[in-house]
């Protein structure tokens, strides 16, 4: 409909307020958007005013406005305002009856939107007035909503779009809609869109979940649909606008994409939107608002760049593969003489790697194979090969990367035929002759990373792209990116200290079991199950945040020797229900860490109060302090506090800040010889840092003693350095 | 309770292994966990040893009657740690009845005796009703009863000629007096002070059990259970709780005894000693109890006591189900009971025959087991080879579907079809249907 | 004056007030521990729903025998737990299973319609565990049956919003699964309130082990998931619902073969109202039951537990 059209259907409204509505604006900032919405508002109320004067003359002050096949009579109005049965008269009271917007401050902004709103929905109703039957586009009705059904809001249809405006570009406006509808949205179009995407072959209808509302105030019909849902579906009762806006947070999710000059009209109903917590994605320079308003030149990108601007999920549909896809392929060995072709395993080169990318470099669900793929290579070869992963979010950041990153190897190995080990540059993978005949190619592996890093981070990552390289050289020329990206990590990793960081992590997995046990997890000190550092729990945290690990602030030190802050203390006193009131986290003595049950070992001071020893569970024999490993799990565990003796994850040992407080690795006086062994890289290495490069000689083991008077006789012959120390007691 | 190390201070340091432990240390660890005695360390100052009794003591009284300890808790919710002490339950048999029907009457009460696996449920003792008055027919029942029956014993009567006579008899079983009350507890405390035995002190009320409680601890005695008289579960309930919870938390020494009711039979009877079982109960005498009540109560009170932070374990061995047979599927889980059992009645609602297989896991469930190692091939084949399972069957195995990941090498150790199954036990029943039709 | 200490607890938190039916009962809204009037000056009793099918298939002949062929027809064996005195109707549509029954969504509400309106009373729906079946039923039935608010089984971590949706559009309530722990229970509140379903729309169920088959769990859970809730932890301030016929699963409890052990019928009512006194007892607010015998006694027990005999 061009503008003549419009100005031919709308003949009623005065060519003043007509002139406001329909003007534009190219350079906006917030003072002249809420100008713009003002202006736009205060003239679409007034054309309203026209339009139902004008109506009375023809149809008397008593005639009903209402829509055709809708049981909710003026949608927006009657839920917002709660008002029923609105006659021509009680339009116009109602249109007299609202405040005219100011233009210094957001607030201003909504009152104006809802105002153009609501005079929209009564111009529509107007333009209906003798209309009983709908044709295909403008105001939807009722029945599409019970078609839709609950799965509108139960997230099975993940929201919807309102096309607003228009776009020069036929390729663009196809791509656009396709794009809507593969990912199951349900699109509303005003403005040139319906023309434009009729143009493009692109099919609409009630019944296509595409829906052509029309052009000019005719916009507002896709917020009368949004508001019905919340009606329907929500249990809102009309005129409880409070619960309503409370609904619409959550659902339906709406997206607006809005391509054009802006209009007054269209500003003041863009308010209108944000009101219904809408998030809108515009080629316009306006001013940008995290989460509601976002710049977006590129028509291609407008709709990713909403999903992730309303935080929305969008479902994942089953990854198709020419073999089996299953957690119970994961156990399964593919042998050599079953291999068809394999990389990696130090036999080639190969790595893989997943790197946190800018917004505009990566391109969702791309995969890109350089290099030939299997079924272009000869059975039984050795290929060289690297696995790139690269990623976008929002949230994302670089510590996600190996948490990540280690998903790849359960993620290939549930491939049926595909075997994956090792990691980084160190990776070794097999695709055995079977799944070669069956057709799994090197495309498919990045396929499925792709699929199962979005399907399992989707929290965090909106875009996830796959390169798969098997030429050689060029497996060579991105080798070094990787390499730094390691070292990078490394480093970082080094370089996370507990005094750098405000924020430790709980983590309460244990409680079922033990229930006043909290473990809390430090940079430097792991859980004491040995399986989640502090890393994992921020990630774990990231992805659940209802899960079982919780930040915690560390608050004001009370004690920096021992690891003693007030924010830990007031975590472990209601996490514990009360039970634990303080909690050090470098001090073996004095308020120890609790220990559930699931401890890699247990450190415990020695009977002549000196040293302390460290038995895992892997030791079945007796130790120096005269309990063996069960029974001294038996004793400490349950969630109890023991001074003297602690569970821990065989990581902390090598940590700077194992029991700090009572002089850390210098009070290790024995532990059991392949637990010496599993440690031996880092603690070494701790040892030297610490100025005692010979500690880990004169840490007795099983072999030399397993009482306590060999242990003293031990530790007096070798010079231990726990001897030099005050008695732990 | 104080720590190990703070008994630790208290200790010689000596490490001379004369307590039965290797060190001092590993001796105060028990002490702190109340698995040992003060007593037990001959080399112990008397003040420290005064001073560790005093900071030992549990907040409830432990009370001896036969060989069975009632009370010593120092918990009001078994989560916190676990109870300790479980309740005991006695039958009433009265003096007057005659000896054939005396011994019909121990027949029963042995009767009511059940094998659950591995542990046996029982009654622990007998109350011999003194309805007779009459030492000698008293002396006469509580003799007979003795011949028969070679567990605990409550002399149930105020008659001090009676437990007198009783006492010549069966002192050395250490039994309960019950009991005493306003009017007799002067003659009574010294009597069971005497012989060293339980005594049941018979409460009116909250106030009253406060009352001979501190009549009786001042006629130097101290070995008591209270019995706080509730007329219905509520009462039971609440004076119970009240008298916990003074003890426990508020450190209310008077109330810090065992408790106990006197019921009679039926259903009545066994809602009380439900309640008893629950809430912080020690001891409950019934006049009878019938199989069919005794099974689901006793299997209450080893439900409750049993210790939360360690599981029940099963016996690793074969279970079949449903009389399976050469063809029939193996399939195997963990010994922890819980699991055990969900598996067995959704194998059993399957109606499909099964060889279940049961793995020592410690008691681990499924997923905790196998990330602590304890559930792994070599582990599971190992007590494949020891029931002889793979044998009896030429059936494939089913390997429980949070564990598939080992389903490679495991079909590689026993070079027999693994099939993947369901990740919850209550999918079992369709699965195992729809691979049986296969 | 007694010189016993008070030792009644100064709780912050209590339980959501959940109006359940048509409006004239409330689950939940607990003060205190259970029972003690010391502490608890809201005498709420645990409400009792008596175990209803719309097909028999696999329903155990024992049960069947309790009911005198009432089973035959739901609206009759609805109809007799009423005059037995249960507060709500727990009916499962097993029948939605087509390989069980032949229950449609027409019928099952036809069904709810009439249950409702001849026991007046609330009303729980369980479907047969296959969402494509259950789904449809459950958004016919509550779509239908609006003068009540139903009780809509059940609901977990993996499988929530559909019938969440169907939950707040009509104004019924969800009720959430969890397995046997306290953080479990929590998150799967936690979710359901997220998605936006309204705190007194919900009831948990943090599944009820029976009597020798792990109860000793459940009994600890719950009584840490009540202490939590009391002590002011919001997401677990929903009242609890235990499923108690699980008892009919026990093999102790149904095996008819071992004259030792007494009567099977009374063996397994006994085994029955244990399990649920033990719910009780650790704070469950709604209590399904099967066997009418233990839903009796449980009655009973409640009445003397609140004082009222």
């Amino acid at each position: 409909m061009n503008i003549s059209e419009i100005r031919q259907k709308y003949s009623a409204i005065s060519d003043e307020d007509f002139a406001v509505m329909t003007k534009t604006e190219k350079q906006i900032d917030v003072p002249t958007l809420l100008s713009m919405a003002a202006d736009g508002s205060i003239a679409t109320v007034s054309a309203a005013k026209t339009m139902v004067m004008k109506a009375m003359e023809e149809n008397g002050k008593d005639f009903e406005l209402t829509y055709p096949e809708t049981g909710y009579s003026l949608p927006a109005i009657h839920a917002w305002k709660g008002l029923d049965s609105i006659t021509l008269e009680k339009a116009l009271d109602f249109l007299n009856s609202l405040p005219t917007p100011g233009r210094s401050e957001l607030g201003d902004g909504f009152t104006a939107g809802e105002n153009a709103m609501f005079a929209c929905e009564i111009i529509e109703a107007v333009t209906y007035i003798g209309i009983t039957e709908l044709d295909q586009k403008g105001f939807v009705p009722d029945k599409v909503l019970r078609q839709l059904g609950l799965s509108f809001v139960d997230e099975t249809i993940p929201g919807a779009i309102g096309f607003l405006g228009g776009l020069d570009d036929t390729d663009a406006v196809k791509t656009l809609a396709k794009t809507a509808q593969g990912k199951g949205f349900i699109s509303f179009a005003s403005g040139d869109y319906p023309s434009q995407f009729e143009s493009a072959g692109i099919k609409m209808g009630f019944d296509r979940m595409f829906y052509p509302i029309g052009c000019f105030t005719g916009t507002v019909h896709a917020l009368s649909f949004a508001v019905r849902a919340a009606l329907a579906f929500g249990n809102v009762k009309p005129g409880d606008s409070e619960a309503l806006a409370e609904y619409l947070k959550k659902r339906p999710k709406v997206i607006i994409v809005q391509n054009g000059p802006l209009s007054y009209l269209d500003a003041s109903l863009a308010f209108a939107a944000l009101k219904h917590s809408a998030s809108i994605v515009t080629d316009q320079d306006l001013p940008e608002i995290p989460g509601a308003v976002k710049v977006c030149k590129n028509p291609y990108d407008m709709i990713q760049a909403g999903i992730e601007e309303r935080g929305i999920i969008v479902k994942l549909e089953p990854i198709e593969l020419p073999v089996g896809y299953a957690p119970s392929f994961e156990g399964e060995v593919v042998r050599k003489p079953d291999t068809y072709v394999e990389a990696g395993g130090t036999r080639s080169p190969a790595f893989e790697v997943l790197l946190s990318k800018g917004e505009n470099e990566v391109e969702d669900g791309k995969v890109t194979l350089i290099g030939k793929d299997v079924d272009e290579m000869e059975e039984g070869s050795l290929t060289s090969l690297a696995i790139i992963l690269e990623v976008y979010g929002q949230n994302m950041h670089d510590d996600l990367e190996p948490v990540m990153e280690r998903r790849f190897h359960s993620s290939i190995n549930f491939a049926e035929g595909v075997w994956h080990a090792g990691q980084r540059n160190t990776n070794w993978v097999r695709i055995s002759k079977v799944s070669k005949e069956a057709g799994f190619t090197f495309k498919d592996l990045g396929r499925i990373l792709v699929h199962k890093i979005k399907e399992e981070f989707g929290q965090v990552v909106t875009r996830v792209q796959a390169t798969i390289i098997t030429d050689a050289d060029e497996v060579q020329k991105r080798l070094p990116e990787a390499i730094r990206a390691y070292d990078e990590r490394d480093e970082r990793m080094k370089g996370l200290k507990d005094d750098n960081v405000d924020t430790f992590y709980t983590c309460a997995m244990c409680q079922s079991f033990a229930p006043e046990h909290v473990c809390i997890i430090t940079p430097e000190r792991l859980g004491l199950c040995g399986a989640i550092n502090w890393l994992d729990a921020k990630a774990s945290n990231e992805l659940t945040p209802n899960g079982p690990n919780k930040p915690l602030c560390k608050g004001t030190p009370i004690d920096d020797i021992k690891g003693e802050w007030i924010g830990v203390n007031d975590t472990v006193k209601s996490e514990s229900m009360g039970h634990i009131e303080r909690m050090c986290m470098y001090s073996i003595m004095d308020a120890p860490m609790t220990s559930c049950g699931c401890f890699e070992a247990i450190v415990a001071m020695t009977v002549d109060m000196q040293a302390v020893i460290i038995v895992d569970r892997d030791y079945n024999g007796m130790t120096p302090v005269g309990m063996k490993f069960s029974s001294l799990a038996g004793s400490i565990g349950g969630g109890r506090q023991t001074p003297g003796f602690m569970g821990i994850g065989r990581k902390y040992i090598s940590s700077e800040k194992f029991i700090s407080a009572e002089g850390g690795i210098r009070r290790i006086a024995w532990m059991p010889k392949h637990l010496k062994e599993v440690i031996k890289n880092d603690f070494q290495k701790r040892c030297e840092d610490e100025g005692v490069p010979d500690l880990l000689e004169k840490i007795a083991d099983e072999t030399i003693t397993e009482d306590a008077e060999g242990l003293m006789a031990w530790m007096a012959e070798v010079g231990h350095p726990a001897l030099e120390m005050d008695p732990l007691l | 309770m104080p720590t190990a190390i703070e008994f630790f201070k208290l200790l010689p340091k000596t490490n001379c292994k004369d307590c039965g432990q290797p060190t001092c240390l590993a001796f105060a660890m028990l002490l702190s966990n109340q698995k040992a005695s003060i007593e037990d360390c001959p080399h112990v100052q008397q003040e420290a040893k005064e001073t560790l009794a005093e900071a030992s003591a549990p907040p409830v009284k432990t009370v001896k009657v036969g060989n069975i300890t009632m009370g010593g808790e120092t918990v009001l919710y078994r989560h916190e740690r676990r109870f300790d002490n479980p309740i005991a339950y006695a039958i009433s048999i009265s003096d007057n009845i005659g000896e054939d029907a005396i011994k019909e009457r121990v027949a029963h009460v042995k009767s009511l005796s059940f094998d659950r696996i591995g542990m046996i449920f029982k009654v622990d003792l007998i109350s011999v009703k003194c309805a007779s008055s009459d030492p000698n027919t008293y002396a006469d029942a509580v003799k007979l009863i003795c011949s028969e029956w070679e567990d605990g014993i409550i002399l149930e009567t105020d008659n001090t000629d009676c437990i007198k006579a009783a006492m010549e008899i069966c002192k050395d079983r250490l039994p309960l007096i019950y009991g005493a009350d306003d009017g007799n507890v002067d003659a009574l405390v010294p009597l069971a002070k005497e012989y060293g035995c339980a005594l049941g002190l018979i409460c009116k009320d909250m106030d009253n059990a406060v009352d001979l409680v501190k009549k009786g601890e001042s006629l130097g005695y101290s070995n008591f259970i209270l019995d706080l008289s509730p007329k219905n579960i509520n009462e039971c309930l609440e004076r119970h709780t009240i008298a916990r919870r003074a003890a426990i938390k508020k450190k209310f020494k008077p109330l810090g005894y065992p408790l106990m009711n006197r019921v009679g039979y039926g259903e009545y009877a066994v809602s009380t000693a439900v309640i008893s079982t629950l809430k912080y109960g020690s001891l409950v005498i019934f006049d009878d109890l019938k199989s069919y009540e005794a099974l689901p109560l006793f299997t209450l009170r080893q439900n409750i006591y049993t210790d939360p932070q360690v599981p029940i374990q099963v016996k690793q061995d074969l279970y079949p189900i449903g009389n399976p047979d050469e063809h029939s599927p193996i399939m195997f889980t963990t010994n922890f009971s819980l699991t055990y059992f969900t598996v067995r009645a959704d194998i059993e609602k399957s109606k499909i025959p099964v060889w279940l297989q049961i793995v020592n896991t410690e008691g681990l469930s499924v997923l905790t087991a196998y990330s602590a190692g304890k559930f792994e091939p070599e582990r599971i084949v190992e007590a494949f080879e020891e029931s002889g399972v793979l044998n009896k069957t030429d059936g494939p195995v089913i390997i429980p579907g949070l564990v598939t990941r080992m389903s490679g090498k495991l079909q590689e150790m026993i070079n027999r079809k693994v099939i993947v199954g369901t990740n919850e036990s209550r999918d079992i029943p369709k699965h195992l249907r729809e691979i049986t039709s296969e | 004056m007694s010189e016993i200490p008070d030792v009644a607890e100064k709780y912050t938190g209590a339980i959501e007030d959940v109006p359940i039916g048509k409006g004239d009962y409330i689950a939940g809204g607990i003060k205190g521990m259970p029972f003690l009037s010391f502490e608890n000056p809201v005498k709420r009793r645990p409400m009792i729903a008596g175990e209803i099918f719309d097909c028999l298939e696999g329903y155990p002949q024992l049960a069947a025998d309790m009911f005198d062929g009432r089973q035959n027809d739901p609206v009759e064996w609805a109809d007799m737990w009423r005059s037995m005195g249960a507060d709500i109707i727990c009916i499962r549509f097993a029948g939605l299973d087509p390989s069980k029954g032949n229950t449609t969504p027409e019928s099952a509400t036809e069904l709810v319609k009439k249950i409702s309106d001849i026991t007046q009373l609330p009303i729980m729906i369980c479907g047969c565990g296959i969402p494509e079946y259950d789904i449809p039923a459950f958004t016919k039935i509550c779509e239908t049956v609006t003068d009540t608010r139903l009780i809509l089984s059940k609901v977990d971590e993996d499988e929530y919003k559909k019938m969440a949706s169907i939950a707040i559009a009509n104004n019924h309530i969800v009720l959430g699964f969890s397995n046997l722990d306290v953080n479990l229970a929590k998150q799967m509140n936690i979710l359901l309130t997220d998605f936006g379903v309204k705190k007194n729309d919900i009831v948990m169920d943090p599944l009820m082990s029976p009597l020798g088959m792990g109860l000793d769990y459940s009994y600890s859970v719950n009584e840490r998931i009540r202490m939590a809730a009391l002590m002011g932890d919001k997401m677990l301030q929903i009242p609890m619902v235990c499923d108690c016929t699980e008892s009919w699963n026990v093999g102790d409890a149904i095996c008819d073969d071992d004259p030792t052990i007494g009567d099977v019928k009374l063996r397994v009512t006994w085994w029955e109202a244990i399990t649920a006194l033990c719910a009780v007892l650790s704070g469950a607010d709604i209590i399904i039951m099967r066997g009418p015998g233990a839903a009796d006694m449980l009655k009973g027990y409640c009445d003397e537990l609140r004082g009222e005999i």
